[in-house]
């Protein structure tokens, strides 16, 4: 029985955790935090599962596990000036070059400014559609609002954002 | 930025925010140590923060430092985990890499003791090291990079090997020397015919790095029969003197033994696995196996006759046909070979005849070292196939 949870979690690791990292990252904008995240969404499902508890949809359920984690963590983080987060560099692996960390650096800075002005809800909403590629039949497993209801709030988040663009 | 232009730079950066593979293993290693290691109690709350950094503990090659004086603690958490485990089927270019040659491979290493034992060690790591270099030439994945890495690591083995050969000549005999060097210069010289075939199969640009490997096996096998060749002269002209004659003749009967059974071993390996070996290759291998039989008749003729050197090196010589065979008619297996492997102007071996045949593994030295039992001895038949009467 263990085993095969533990099959089902890896497989769900394999698959899904560059999603939950880029969900998390376009959250809280830190690399590291981001990375903790999805471990700490990834164990937290596995005691879910030990609990003997099933999961018919994992993928939805691993981002209910890492939104419910990044509330956790909104509600301590600071707001970070634009200057941070620059400063931090993100992009500084071995294969970016110089142009393309400056590049990206100022798009998030903007991403992040843009998206701060919304609503949890719409961040959230925005990130699983435009970041995750998640359909609002799916976000609606996440969120457990039904679809159509997913679909009238996103339209508003979208719609908020592009004013602010 | 324009409305237009933020999105399409949005998509972009999409793209590129994601896991780290190094990043991304470690995060796996992790959860795969937290659940093999949660029994009735999660113990999840209390490794949170420290998650990552335990996986960069052992896992970072740059905290390298480290693994000598925890190997003893995390050993057990590793060979229990499915890191070390997979880890062993990684080649050069794998992210898993790292932790089999320096992790995985060094903490065995520790582990064995006695410069004989090293030795083997050290000659079944050259080993490994030829077999990736296989691998990648059939995958086509060797190229610039992986054939450094193999080139480096093998040539770091192997000196080991010539070293500890030294060593185990001065410290326990030459004849525990003569079979440590002659098992490796069998190992070379399967490796270096099926690295050749291999490369003759492979694309030019694979081929070029295939061929570089190659030539490093080649001055390695240069070396190594020129200090067999020593040997065998060595032990056959050996010191006469009751005492050492007595040694010597107990030696060669042991030595004649291990052929037997090594022979018979092949044997057996054909038998059960027939439907995967071709019948040219089975033709080729049963016929080793009786130019095996002649030379372990030789051999005891050469006991009977007390000239215990000779005896020796005729039984050395058997099994190194032997090994070689087996080795050759594994790789056929693995790499579905068909046909000769060898071509005859290619075949380097001298007074032992012609190799035809295909690989099988010529790796664990330790298992057929001491006791001279071969690694695929696993049936009662005895194998005296060669014993006259006339032997004590």
């Amino acid at each position: 029985m263990t085993d095969t949870m533990k099959k089902k979690l890896i497989e769900a690791y394999d698959a899904h955790s560059d999603a939950i990292y880029r969900h998390c990252y376009f959250r809280v904008f830190k690399k590291t935090r981001a990375e903790e995240l999805v471990q700490d969404t990834f164990m937290k499902t596995w005691e879910y599962m030990r609990k003997g508890k099933e999961i018919d949809n994992i993928r939805a359920f691993l981002y209910k596990v890492a939104n419910n984690l990044i509330i956790d963590e909104s509600r301590k983080k600071k707001e970070q000036s634009l200057d941070e987060l620059i400063e931090q560099n993100i992009f500084a692996e071995p294969s970016y070059r110089e142009e393309k960390i400056f590049e990206h650096n100022i798009i998030l800075a903007e991403v992040k400014e843009k998206m701060k002005n919304l609503g949890e809800e719409d961040q959230n909403l925005i990130t699983l559609r435009y970041f995750d590629d998640l359909d609002p039949k799916d976000i609606s497993e996440v969120t457990g609002d039904s679809a159509n209801n997913v679909s009238v709030k996103l339209n508003r988040a979208l719609t908020k954002l592009k004013q602010l663009i | 930025m324009s409305n237009l232009n933020f999105w399409g730079k949005l998509n972009k950066l999409r793209e590129d925010i994601k896991l780290s593979d190094e990043r991304k293993f470690k995060i796996r290693d992790y959860l795969i140590n937290e659940i093999d290691g949660t029994n009735l109690e999660s113990t999840y709350g209390k490794h949170t923060k420290k998650g990552i950094f335990w996986s960069q503990l052992v896992l970072s090659k740059y905290q390298k430092r480290y693994v000598p004086i925890i190997a003893g603690f995390i050993i057990v958490v590793i060979l229990g985990s499915g890191v070390s485990f997979a880890a062993e089927n990684s080649l050069p270019g794998d992210l898993l890499y790292l932790v089999k040659v320096n992790i995985n491979e060094e903490v065995l290493g520790s582990l064995t003791f006695g410069v004989k034992a090293k030795t083997e060690y050290e000659a079944d790591l050259a080993t490994k090291r030829l077999e990736e270099a296989e691998q990648l030439t059939v995958s086509g994945k060797m190229d610039e990079e992986t054939q450094d890495s193999i080139e480096t690591n093998f040539e770091k083995h192997s000196k080991k090997v010539s070293d500890g050969i030294a060593q185990v000549q001065s410290e326990t005999g030459v004849t525990d020397a003569a079979e440590i060097s002659s098992k490796f210069e069998t190992t070379l010289s399967a490796h270096e015919q099926i690295l050749r075939k291999l490369g003759d199969e492979a694309s030019p640009s694979v081929q070029s790095h295939s061929r570089g490997v190659e030539g490093k096996v080649k001055a390695r096998l240069k070396d190594a029969s020129l200090k067999r060749s020593e040997f065998d002269t060595n032990i056959a002209s050996s010191d006469s003197g009751e005492q050492n004659q007595s040694k010597l003749k107990d030696i060669a009967r042991d030595k004649i033994n291990g052929a037997e059974s090594a022979a018979t071993a092949l044997e057996n390996f054909i038998e059960s696995n027939k439907e995967k070996i071709g019948i040219e290759v089975r033709t080729e291998s049963e016929d080793k196996i009786k130019l095996a039989g002649d030379l372990i008749l030789q051999a005891n003729d050469k006991i009977n006759s007390a000239s215990y050197g000779e005896a020796f090196n005729l039984a050395q010589n058997a099994i190194r046909i032997i090994d070689k065979a087996r080795v050759l008619v594994s790789a056929s297996t693995n790499f579905k070979l068909d046909g000769r492997l060898i071509n005859k102007s290619n075949d380097n071996e001298d007074d032992t005849g012609e190799v035809k045949g295909i690989q099988i593994e010529a790796k664990n030295f330790r298992n057929r070292g001491n006791n001279t039992t071969s690694t695929f001895r696993n049936s009662d038949n005895g194998g005296r196939r060669s014993r006259n009467g006339k032997n004590d």
